[in-house]
């Protein structure tokens, strides 16, 4: 078995050894921890540059030195730190030399072969316990990587700031420019890059991927170039057009070292210089939304950043999701709104017209009322004449042709009155009021009674019938349902008439029900138009208009009309109305 | 100044002045009435500044719907005029709309006659009419009506 080259505990024999290989192993510790080691033994000089120093082979290496034994001095440390580093250092470590107090100080070395190093130097003074002489003890150690680690983070934790910004300028509802703008200014500077964009995918257009740019970004370029981008930033590009490249892939693509012969000789003229590429599509539940491009990082691009730029990439798919939904909003806002510009427009419209027809119905009425009837008073009046001055000598069939004719003048003469009632009812304004429908009927069938004395009518009703409706109208359509009761029941004796009311779930229900003629059901369609009449005109006189007032009377209060009968068997009408319950 | 107490009938309907002038003639009610055959004539008739040209009617029988100067007009530069402001006015149309009764009243109508289809009651009407107006109504004084007094 050989004797292991590097053991870790001493063997207790050899006690001279034991000194030897504590060194060692502390040397090696110190190694496999990058750490080098210097000592300087103050000689009492005020030149420090004198004072002799020995560095231990990892501090050479640390310096980028071939290691050596020679001894060192203050003056071929100083030669590895960077120039600008090296005042700074001065300042702190020469005092603490001359004053023998510890240290620390950080600065850069440029070793020879162009690395760049970040280093921390502690030093520590202490007495030899042997003779007593003080000495300087320290230490250089290599942290650039976690500086770099440092640095990344942070350069990491900007981006997230970044996207932190951009969304609120979402939620803010800042343009989409400027949010993107936002996510590529973080962009360029998280990436090192001179210049990029961000676009939203549109589709493929004659083979070429179609991009709305969101943003474009640089530093440097010329106006022409900046006018270029700046006019589409609201319009399609096809990616070619931009630094003529390759279309849209699935994967990032990079390229650091571009062939002019791929496309980038077609460059804009005064477009910047292409040294080198990366764009990274992104891509949101249903493939790819859209596309960065990144441009000439000082070093270049690397294989591992698109995958650092996950929520950068996630956070501009749902920026360009949310803005395309806030616009799709706001067009369907838009539209909204025309239509229902549109709408009112209509409706504007329609109440001229309606107004206008109502106009024109109110003056039809009028010279109907006038003019119509100013002739039948003239047939009338000489009708009369012809009696009063020639009857005896006419014959007796002549005579009562002129009374057949003064007969037919009076018809006409209701029918006019009962149009002009039933028009008059479409047109007055209604002024709903409680009104005891009861009470209504009373006065009404005190009338009926006065008018036609010889009848034998029992007329009952219940007591208390509220309803809420025009009074006016009301007492109109239940004397006009009344005169019906009065004038079908006209054979039977008693004649029994009955008003009463009824409340379903939602309403109440009037009626009018009588013991009268009735009608067959199969022409009870028929029963509310004008001038419909069920009966001859030799049973039951009448204009026919009645009903068809009824009607219109109800339904100006929002309510329903209908009727049951059978022939022989009377009648009933139901009517609601709707403001009335 | 008429003596004598006429109707002024103001009427563009020729069969309706005819029948007017025959009920009061079989009801023996009147022989003077005077006809202005539309607004325009009834106004001159009553308000010509020649005194000797003007009438002055006991009564006013004013049909509404008159070609020219409309009824309504009519009575509401009768009623603005000292002359004919006092004179006695009946409006009587085929008209019962609503809005006409109320304008003739509130511009001064005396009274409000609707003509009936059925001519026994328009004469009985215009009987009625003329014997209340001539005999049994005491007329404004002449010179009050005349705009003597003001």
């Amino acid at each position: 078995m050989s004797q292991p080259e590097m053991p870790f505990l001493p063997t207790p024999d050899a006690s001279a050894s034991l000194l030897a290989r504590g060194e060692a192993a502390a040397a090696l510790a110190l190694r496999l921890v990058g750490i080098g080691t210097w000592e300087v033994l103050p000689d009492g000089s005020g030149d420090i540059d004198a004072w002799p120093m020995r560095w231990s082979m990892e501090t050479c290496r640390l310096l980028g030195l071939e290691p050596t034994e020679e001894p060192q001095s203050r003056g071929a440390l100083r030669r590895s730190i960077v120039a600008e580093d090296m005042l700074a250092r001065d300042a702190v470590a020469d005092p603490a030399w001359r004053q023998r107090r510890p240290y620390t100080a950080e600065y850069r070395v440029l070793r020879p072969d162009g690395a760049l190093r970040h280093i921390v130097e502690q030093a520590h003074v202490f007495s030899d316990p042997a003779d007593g002489t003080e000495r300087i003890f320290g230490i250089l150690q290599d942290i650039t990587d976690r500086r770099q680690a440092d640095q990344a983070l942070r350069g990491y934790n900007q981006l997230l700031r970044g996207i932190t910004r951009a969304q609120s300028r979402l939620i803010a509802g800042r343009s989409r420019q400027e949010t993107f703008g936002e996510l590529l200014t973080c962009l360029l500077n998280y990436t090192g890059s001179e210049f990029g964009f961000i676009g939203e995918r549109i589709g493929v257009f004659e083979r070429a991927e179609q991009l709305q740019l969101c943003a474009t970004a640089g530093t440097g370029w010329d106006t022409p170039v900046r006018d270029y981008y700046a006019g589409r930033e609201q319009s399609r590009i096809t990616l070619g057009d931009w630094a003529g490249v390759l279309g849209l892939k699935d994967r990032p693509f990079i390229c650091n070292t571009p062939d002019p012969a791929d496309g980038t000789s077609d460059l804009l003229p005064g477009h910047p210089p292409v040294n080198n590429y990366m764009l990274i599509p992104f891509a949101h539940d249903y493939g790819a939304r859209g596309v960065i491009g990144l441009a000439n990082a000082p070093s270049g691009y690397s294989a591992r950043l698109p995958g650092r730029l996950d929520a950068v990439l996630n956070t501009c798919a749902s920026l360009v999701w949310a803005y395309g939904a806030n616009e799709r909003r706001q067009r369907a806002e838009a539209e909204l709104v025309s239509l229902n510009a549109e709408l009112e427009q209509r409706i504007r419209r329609r109440t001229a017209e309606l107004e206008a027809a109502n106009a024109e119905l109110e003056s039809f009425s009028y010279s109907v009322s006038h003019d119509l009837r100013a002739p039948l008073r003239g047939i009338d009046g000489w009708s009369l004449a012809l009696i009063e001055d020639y009857g005896p000598s006419l014959p007796g069939q002549a005579q009562g042709y002129l009374r057949q004719v003064r007969e037919e003048v009076q018809h006409m003469g209701r029918l006019i009155e009962d149009l002009l009632e039933m028009s008059r009812v479409a047109r007055v304004d209604l002024a709903a009021q409680p009104v005891d429908l009861a009470a209504l009927a009373g006065q009404i069938v005190e009338g009926l009674c006065r008018q036609y004395p010889d009848r034998d009518v029992e007329f009952t009703s219940a007591a208390d019938l509220k309803a809420n409706g025009d009074a006016g109208l009301l007492r109109v359509a239940l004397q006009n349902l009344l005169d019906n009761a009065w004038k079908f029941t006209a054979g039977r004796s008693p004649a029994r008439v009955h008003l009463g009311a009824r409340a379903t779930l939602n309403e109440t229900v009037y009626f009018v029900t009588d013991n009268g003629a009735g009608f067959d059901m199969n022409y009870a369609g028929k029963l509310f138009s004008p001038f419909r009449r069920l009966h001859r005109q030799s049973e039951f006189p009448g204009t026919g208009v009645g009903l068809a007032t009824v009607q219109r009377i109800v339904r100006r209060h929002g309510g329903r009309i209908w009727a049951e009968s059978a022939p022989g068997k009377g009648a009933t009408f139901f009517f609601t109305l709707a403001s009335g319950t | 100044m008429n003596t004598e107490r006429t109707i002024l009938l103001v009427e563009d309907n020729p069969s309706d002045v005819e029948l007017t002038r025959r009920a009061l003639v079989r009801k023996q009610i009147s022989n003077s009435m005077v006809v202005a055959n539309d607004g325009e004539e009834a106004l001159e008739m009553l308000t010509a500044r020649e005194s000797h040209r003007r009438i002055h009617p006991a009564v006013i029988l004013l049909d509404l719907n008159l070609p020219k100067v409309s009824g309504l007009e009519v009575l509401r530069r009768l009623r603005a005029d000292a002359k004919t402001r006092l004179i006695p006015v009946v409006v009587l149309t085929t008209s019962n709309e609503e809005r006409d009764i109320t304008s003739s009243y509130a511009l001064g109508a005396n009274s409000y006659i609707r003509k009936s289809i059925d001519f026994v009651a328009f004469a009985d009407t215009i009987a009625q009419l003329g014997r209340y107006w001539l005999t049994i109504n005491e007329p404004p004084p002449a010179q009050a009506a005349n705009g003597v007094v003001t």
